[in-house]
C-alpha cells in the first residue's frame, strides 16, 4: 500500500469505505482496522474535505464525469469497414441523421432560450456623494429614470454614455453596466448584453459580482450559449450565497 | 464466564441507532470519534490543546450530526470538521501572533468557522473541478467508477442501496467487474486523483 499500510486487503478498501461504498460488515471490520493503523487514519485524514465535498455535490461532479464505454478488442480496418455496411448498422445511422439534422433545423438553442429568466430587475436609488464624473452620474440617473418607465431602449443609450463618460473608480461603473446589460436583455439584445455583464462579474463591488453571474447565465441561455450557462450555474452553485439555489434549480432544468 | 469483546458496529450504524434513541449507541459513537480524534491530533497539535480541539470537534458533531445525509460517511464528515478545527486553531494562533488583524480576515476566520463541514476554501473545490475533469480524460475508466459511484450518491438511498447501484452501473459499462476488484480499482482511481491534485495544487501555490 502505497499510503504505508501494511495490510494490504484492508488498505484497499480505503477508497470504497470513504465514498461510502462498503456494506455494513466489511464497513465494520475496516473501521476496527482504521483503529490500529495510523497510516489510513491519516489517509483518511488528509482526504476528508474532498470525499466530503464529492459526497455532499454528488450530481455537481457526477455529471462533469460522462461514463466511458468499455474498451474493445482493436479490430482490423476491413472487420470496421464490413461492419459500417450492414443493414442492422446502416438504418439505426440514417435514423439518427434524420433526427440530428431535424433538432438541427428546429434549432436546439431556442429551447435554451426559453429558460432564461430575463426580467426587470429592481432599482433602488442610493444617493452616493461623488465629485467625480458627474456627467457619467447625470447620464446615469436620466437613464435610470428611463428604465423605471420601461423605456429600455432609451436606457440602453443613456447608460452608455454615461459608461464612456465615467471611468473604473467611478463609483457607479458596476451598476451602469449591470443596468445596461439588463435593458439589453430587455431589449433582446444578449449578445451585447453578455459583453457588459461580463464586467460587473469581474468586478470589484462584490455584492454585484454574484448578481453579474447570474445575469450573465441568463443573457448566456437567451443567446443560446448553453456551455457558457451551465458554466456559470455549476460556478454559482459553489461559490453563490443568494443564487446558489436559483441556479442549482436552473441547472437541473437545462439539463431535463 | 468468558470475557467477550464488544461486536464490531459500524460508525454509521451506532450514528442511526443513536439517532432512534439508543443512548448506549450514542455514547459508543463518540467514545469511538473522541478516540480517533485523539489519536489524529496528537500529530498535529501540541500536547497541551489537544484535549480542547478534540472537544471543540466533537461539540460540533454532536450539534450537527442529526442533520447529516443518510447517505453519507459519519467518520469522512466528521474528519471533515476535525480538520477545519485544527485549521481554525492555527489561525487563530497565528492572529494572536499578528499584531495588526484585519477586519477582512476575521470575517473570514469567523465565516469560516460557522460551517466547519465545509470544504476550507472556494479555490479547492476550483481544484476539484479540474482534477475531476483531468482525471477522466486521463484516466477513462476512473471517470467511469467516479461517474457512476456520485451519480448513484445522487440518486440517493441507504448506503447499501448506493453501493449496489454504483456496482450495477459500472458492470453495465465494464461486465465482468466483480465486487472486490471494484474496491481495488476505485482505490487506484482515488490515488490518481490525489496526484492530480497534488499536482494542481503546487501549480496553484506556485501562481
Amino acid at each position: 500500500m502505497h499510503n504505508g499500510c501494511t495490510n494490504e486487503k484492508q488498505g484497499n478498501l480505503l477508497a470504497a469505505y470513504e465514498m461510502g461504498m462498503l456494506e455494513d460488515t466489511n464497513k465494520a471490520v475496516f473501521e476496527s482496522h482504521l483503529k490500529d493503523c495510523k497510516a489510513c487514519c491519516n489517509e483518511l485524514y488528509d482526504s476528508a474535505p474532498v470525499a466530503n465535498e464529492l459526497q455532499a455535490h454528488p450530481g455537481l461532479y457526477g455529471d462533469m464525469l460522462k461514463p466511458q464505454a468499455a474498451a474493445q478488442p482493436e479490430k482490423s480496418l476491413f472487420d470496421k469497414i464490413r461492419e459500417m455496411f450492414t443493414v442492422k448498422t446502416l438504418v439505426p445511422i440514417a435514423v439518427v441523421a434524420s433526427l440530428i439534422i431535424m433538432v438541427i433545423s428546429l434549432g436546439t438553442e431556442s429551447d435554451v432560450r426559453k429558460l432564461a429568466i430575463v426580467e426587470k430587475m429592481a432599482y433602488v436609488s442610493i444617493d452616493v456623494r461623488s465629485t467625480d464624473s458627474e456627467l457619467a452620474a447625470e447620464y446615469f440617473a436620466s437613464a435610470m429614470n428611463a428604465y423605471q418607465e420601461g423605456q429600455y431602449a432609451v436606457a440602453v443609450e443613456e447608460l452608455k454614455l454615461s459608461i464612456e463618460n465615467g471611468d473604473s473608480d467611478w463609483v457607479g461603473w458596476d451598476q451602469a453596466h449591470m443596468y445596461l446589460g439588463v435593458s439589453l436583455m430587455m431589449n433582446n439584445q444578449p449578445d451585447q448584453a453578455i459583453e457588459y455583464l461580463t464586467v460587473v462579474k469581474d468586478g470589484s463591488s462584490l455584492p454585484l459580482v454574484e448578481k453579474g453571474s447570474w445575469l450573465l447565465a441568463q443573457a448566456s441561455l437567451q443567446a443560446g450559449n448553453k456551455d457558457q450557462a451551465i458554466e456559470l450555474l455549476a460556478d454559482l452553485i459553489i461559490n453563490g450565497v443568494v443564487y446558489a439555489d436559483k441556479a442549482a434549480e436552473q441547472l437541473h432544468e437545462i439539463e431535463n | 464466564m468468558t470475557n467477550e469483546t464488544p461486536p464490531e458496529i459500524s460508525l454509521d450504524t451506532l450514528r442511526f441507532r443513536a439517532l432512534d434513541g439508543d443512548s448506549m449507541a450514542e455514547s459508543r459513537l463518540f467514545e469511538d470519534l473522541r478516540v480517533r480524534f485523539t489519536t489524529i491530533t496528537k500529530r498535529r497539535v501540541q500536547s497541551d490543546n489537544i484535549e480542547d480541539i478534540v472537544q471543540d470537534a466533537l461539540k460540533i458533531v454532536f450539534t450537527k450530526y442529526a442533520s447529516l445525509d443518510k447517505e453519507r460517511g459519519m467518520l469522512v464528515w466528521s474528519l471533515t470538521i476535525l480538520r477545519n478545527v485544527i485549521g481554525n486553531f492555527y489561525q487563530s494562533r497565528q492572529r494572536f501572533d499578528e499584531k495588526n488583524v484585519q477586519v477582512d480576515n476575521w470575517q473570514a476566520v469567523s465565516d469560516a468557522a460557522v460551517d466547519p463541514s465545509a470544504m476550507e476554501a472556494d479555490e479547492s473545490t476550483s481544484l476539484l473541478f479540474d482534477a475531476m475533469t483531468e482525471l477522466s480524460e486521463k484516466y477513462p475508466k476512473c471517470g467511469t467508477i467516479f461517474s457512476c459511484i456520485l451519480n448513484s450518491h445522487e440518486k440517493g438511498g441507504g448506503q447499501r442501496e448506493i453501493s449496489q447501484r454504483a456496482l450495477d452501473a459500472v458492470q453495465d459499462i465494464i461486465p465482468d467487474f466483480k465486487r472486490g476488484s471494484f474496491y481495488t480499482a476505485l482505490h487506484r482511481c482515488r490515488a490518481h486523483l490525489r496526484k492530480i491534485l497534488s499536482t494542481l495544487e503546487e501549480g496553484a501555490s506556485h501562481a
